[in-house]
């Protein structure tokens, strides 16, 4: 049977990985390293009532028809978001010196949004992907 | 903010754009938020099939189009027989023998 343990000594390792956008899940035997070959799950491996749950990040909700809904993403941003859509407005018009004042106000919008991301509710920080500050 | 609220912001500076085209402006920037500051996240599970290598992400039960996930951070192996996650290493490096079963 797979297992998830890192240092299982012998037997086969479950694992995940992604090819063409899609989830891949195998195993594969440690004392096989080199040759690093990966297998399906088979039966032996998974039984009645198991579970895959995945965490990952998302892209917020698209908004509707419905105008009374709010944006998925907390309400401090969502002025920077109008700012957004300022920016492209005011260069379609050729407005270019307020495109840039929106620009720069979208820009500060990110900035503070990637530091909301990153700090946990007790104000200790997640790790932080510092070229992404 | 609610969308009229974002609506009505915005057509107080462009009071010629219609509803329809602010609506897809603003989801536009919404979408280039979240790429950008990855702040929204969520799971969902499926359940693994025997000799199935391959599971499209809208198999998660939360998710109906694969482009709304941006990043997987994490997965976990729920073992029906005990009552806790497992996660589950991610394979980094080449697979040099890979059938595809």
């Amino acid at each position: 049977m797979a297992s998830t343990d890192q240092d299982q000594d012998g037997g086969y390792q479950m694992i995940w990985y992604i090819k063409d956008r899609k989830l891949q899940i195998g195993k594969y035997k440690l004392t096989t390293y080199q040759s690093k070959k990966v297998e399906s799950l088979s039966t032996d491996d998974i039984a009645s009532g198991d579970l895959v749950r995945v965490h990952y990040s998302k892209k917020a909700s698209a908004l509707g028809t419905d105008l009374t809904s709010s944006p998925e993403i907390p309400a401090q941003f969502h002025e920077g978001i109008c700012s957004r859509v300022m920016e492209k407005l005011s260069a379609r018009t050729k407005d270019f010196v307020a495109a840039r004042y929106y620009r720069a106000e979208w820009q500060d919008c990110i900035k503070r949004g990637k530091q909301y991301a990153n700090k946990m509710l007790d104000g200790t920080s997640y790790t932080i992907a510092q070229h992404e500050m | 903010m609610t969308q009229q609220q974002m609506i009505e912001l915005i057509q107080e500076s462009y009071p010629n754009v219609g509803e329809t085209q602010m609506r897809l402006l603003i989801n536009n920037a919404l979408d280039e938020f979240s790429i950008e500051t990855k702040m929204l996240s969520g799971h969902g599970t499926f359940t693994p099939v025997a000799d199935q290598r391959e599971y499209a992400l809208t198999a998660l039960s939360t998710i109906s189009d694969a482009d709304d996930v941006l990043e997987i951070k994490k997965i976990d192996f729920k073992d029906n027989s005990e009552s806790t996650d497992r996660p589950i290493p991610r394979f980094s490096g080449m697979i040099y023998n890979e059938d595809t079963t």
